[in-house]
């Protein structure tokens, strides 16, 4: 405590060279506050759009279907999908009523060519029911509207889309199939909106929005027919809980279930082009998924966004280190003749290293704070006033507002980082500085 | 009781290839309670003599006793110790602290002694700084005071530890007469009224004149008849 006032008088006296140090310092813990949560808030949005636009917190499939990780870009495993049949989606139907609290949706997807002006695009073709207003949180809207609850025929088309195909809201887009017999099916799909899905776009995911009821007529199924049951549940932190407990349920009443958390398809089993397709095989049994296993390949990109934005992160750490050893090592020239004097009244070289070091470290966390606490007021103020995004690309990553979310912990994690840094640069330094002779010292003028 | 005894202390520095002598073997003992000066030109060996018995570093040859301790035989850690509960330094350029005022400057020892409680501590630092007339300037940094006063600064926190001994290279030799002298008597009043052994180096006849015991020094020998 004496040694850390000590320290505190002498960061204050060459105020030019703590401001120096601080102000680096300031901006280091301010940019990693603002990129994680940055970051941070992209992950959680792509999470979100990927739960709420295609997987719920639980996905209930056929078993038959030849489909790992559904969120990924256009592959032809959507060839392979498999209804669930009326009388399995009849028992799970009745399950479910034991979990009052579970929100359950249907969709039905195909993979389709969307064919206008001679111009073709493969894409899944995702029929929504009725209750999935969750959808919209995926999916920006630029013009137009989203497909009405009622009706039928409708079609969100992305932008990019729209521009390779030449369509506008209003235009009509061939849309064309190999229903569940073989034969080609095809319908003529109204565009009523165009956008993009936030996140996804950036990966140029090819999946469309229509109405459940189109897609089961392009597939041949009937009304009770759909290829994905989701399940959205009010506590995530259950997530697991529910899945054995549901598990349990369906293998009681007679279905064979798999968990693709223990047995995961690997990457051959989506390369079905070689692999002959037959609806009428009677697999029975249903694939039970979470959202934590789908969009893999896309959280995959964010997280790699995120390793590269703590690479950057971690050099710009470096550089300030390489700062801070420098300060402490002119510091020790400087004050050679303190040093001196210091041994010479009897201090111990730890002693005197920790009054070194205490200056650093006392200037990084008062730095650190403040860059913490003007990143923090920032953020807040840019959440509270619901900014644009600046950027037009930045639309696709966070939507239409911009949202940046505050972590206690991201900000512990910052103190400690920046604090690390700072003690493993000046130790060095300060160290050397400290080895000198003492009676070497105290002659110098 | 001997305070300090010195046995054929040699010396050597390295320079480069070649090697100083700057102390040849020195042999001399000081009283408890002596104020006695080691005198001699520049180069005389004074201030190697005065750091090795002020532990702050290693004889090449010989041995040093401060009373009954043969510094020799103590590592780094306890040559810490040493300095700070039995030995005073005062510096010909005062070395205090420039971010430190008056008070902190003679509290500074005592910031790192575990045996001294912090009202002893206030209470033996403005004691301190009383007897050396400082107490108006207490508040005031290194840099606002005249070269008198920093010297005063400089001799309260080389006793604010309550040495046995005050070890002082040329502490006049940045200092005009009149306030060298007046800081030697300061020096000579306390060594009469806590019996504390002060050792200082001068080459100044005025300020060797003062000393109770001297010893003179020229090209690292002890001279015994010099005058």
């Amino acid at each position: 405590m004496k040694l850390a006032f000590l320290s505190l008088k002498s960061a204050t006296v060459k105020l030019w060279r703590s401001v120096t140090l601080g102000f680096f310092i300031f901006m280091v813990a301010f940019v990693m506050l603002f990129a994680n949560a940055f970051i941070t808030a992209a992950k959680n949005k792509v999470e979100n759009v990927i739960l709420n636009g295609f997987t719920g917190h639980i996905q209930l499939r056929s078993a038959g279907s030849r489909e790992g990780d559904m969120v990924v870009q256009y592959t032809p495993g959507w060839d392979l999908l498999k209804p669930v049949e009326p009388g399995t989606l009849h028992t799970i139907r009745e399950i479910l009523t034991q979990y009052p609290d579970v929100h359950v949706t249907r969709l039905c997807r195909r993979a389709v060519s969307l064919e206008a002006n001679g111009k073709k695009q493969e894409t899944m073709l995702i029929g929504i029911d009725h209750g999935m207003d969750s959808v919209k949180e995926a999916f920006l809207l630029s013009e137009g509207a989203y497909p009405s609850l009622s009706g039928n025929n409708e079609i969100l088309l992305t932008k990019e889309q729209a521009s390779l195909l030449g369509l506008g809201v209003g235009d009509t887009v061939k849309t064309v199939t190999k229903n569940r017999y073989g034969l080609k099916s095809e319908a003529e799909l109204k565009v009523v909106g165009i956008g993009d899905y936030i996140m996804l776009s950036l990966f140029s995911y090819q999946a469309n929005y229509t109405q459940l009821s189109t897609v089961q007529y392009l597939s041949g199924y009937s009304a009770e027919e759909t290829t994905d049951i989701l399940l959205f549940l009010p506590d995530t932190q259950d997530l697991h809980g529910m899945v054995k407990a549901l598990s349990a349920d369906l293998s009681r009443n007679g279905l064979d279930i798999s968990v693709t958390a223990e047995e995961k398809l690997t990457s051959e089993d989506l390369i079905v082009a070689d692999i002959s397709f037959d609806e009428d095989e009677d697999e029975q049994g249903i694939l039970l998924s979470t959202t934590e296993e789908m969009g893999e390949a896309i959280k995959a990109v964010t997280g790699t966004l995120f390793v590269v934005l703590n690479i950057f992160l971690v050099f710009l750490m470096i550089i300030v280190s390489v700062l801070i050893f420098n300060l402490v090592y002119m510091t020790g020239i400087e004050r050679y003749r303190e040093i001196g004097t210091f041994r010479a009244i009897g201090f111990s070289k730890p002693q005197v290293i920790r009054i070194f070091m205490g200056e650093i470290i006392a200037v990084s966390i008062i730095s650190t704070i403040l860059g913490i606490l003007a990143g923090t007021l920032i953020m807040t103020l840019l959440n509270r006033l619901s900014v644009s995004s600046p950027l037009p690309f930045l639309n696709y990553i966070m939507g239409e507002t911009l949202y940046l979310e505050l972590n206690p912990y991201q900000m512990l994690i910052n103190l400690l980082v920046i604090l690390g840094f700072s003690v493993l640069s000046s130790f060095l330094p300060a160290y050397r500085a400290c080895a000198v002779d003492p009676a070497e010292a105290i002659r110098t003028v | 009781m001997k305070s300090v005894t010195v046995k054929n202390v040699k010396k050597v520095y390295p320079l480069g290839k070649t090697e100083v002598y700057a102390l040849k073997g020195i042999n001399l003992e000081i009283e408890k309670g002596e104020f006695c000066v080691l005198a001699g030109p520049s180069g005389s060996g004074k201030s190697t003599l005065l750091n090795l018995i002020g532990c702050l570093d290693y004889p090449t040859e010989g041995e040093i006793w401060l009373e009954n301790m043969e510094t020799g035989m103590y590592t780094e850690a306890d040559l810490n110790k040493v300095r700070l509960h039995h030995i005073g330094f005062v510096f010909q350029s005062f070395n205090l602290i420039s971010v430190l005022n008056v008070y902190e400057n003679v509290e500074l020892p005592l910031l790192i002694r575990r045996d001294i409680s912090s009202s002893d501590r206030r209470k033996r630092v403005l004691d301190l700084i009383d007897r050396v007339g400082l107490t108006q300037q207490m508040k005031q940094k290194p840099f606002e005071l005249s070269g008198g006063q920093q010297q005063r600064v400089a001799i309260a926190r080389a006793l604010v530890t309550q040495p046995k001994i005050v070890l002082a290279d040329e502490p006049t030799a940045n200092l005009d007469s009149q306030t060298g002298i007046e800081i030697i008597r300061l020096m000579h009043e306390i060594n009469l009224q806590e019996s504390t052994t002060f050792v200082f180096s001068s080459h100044d006849p005025k300020v060797i004149n003062q000393a109770s015991m001297v010893f003179y020094l020229e090209d690292g020998l002890r001279k015994e008849n010099a005058v």
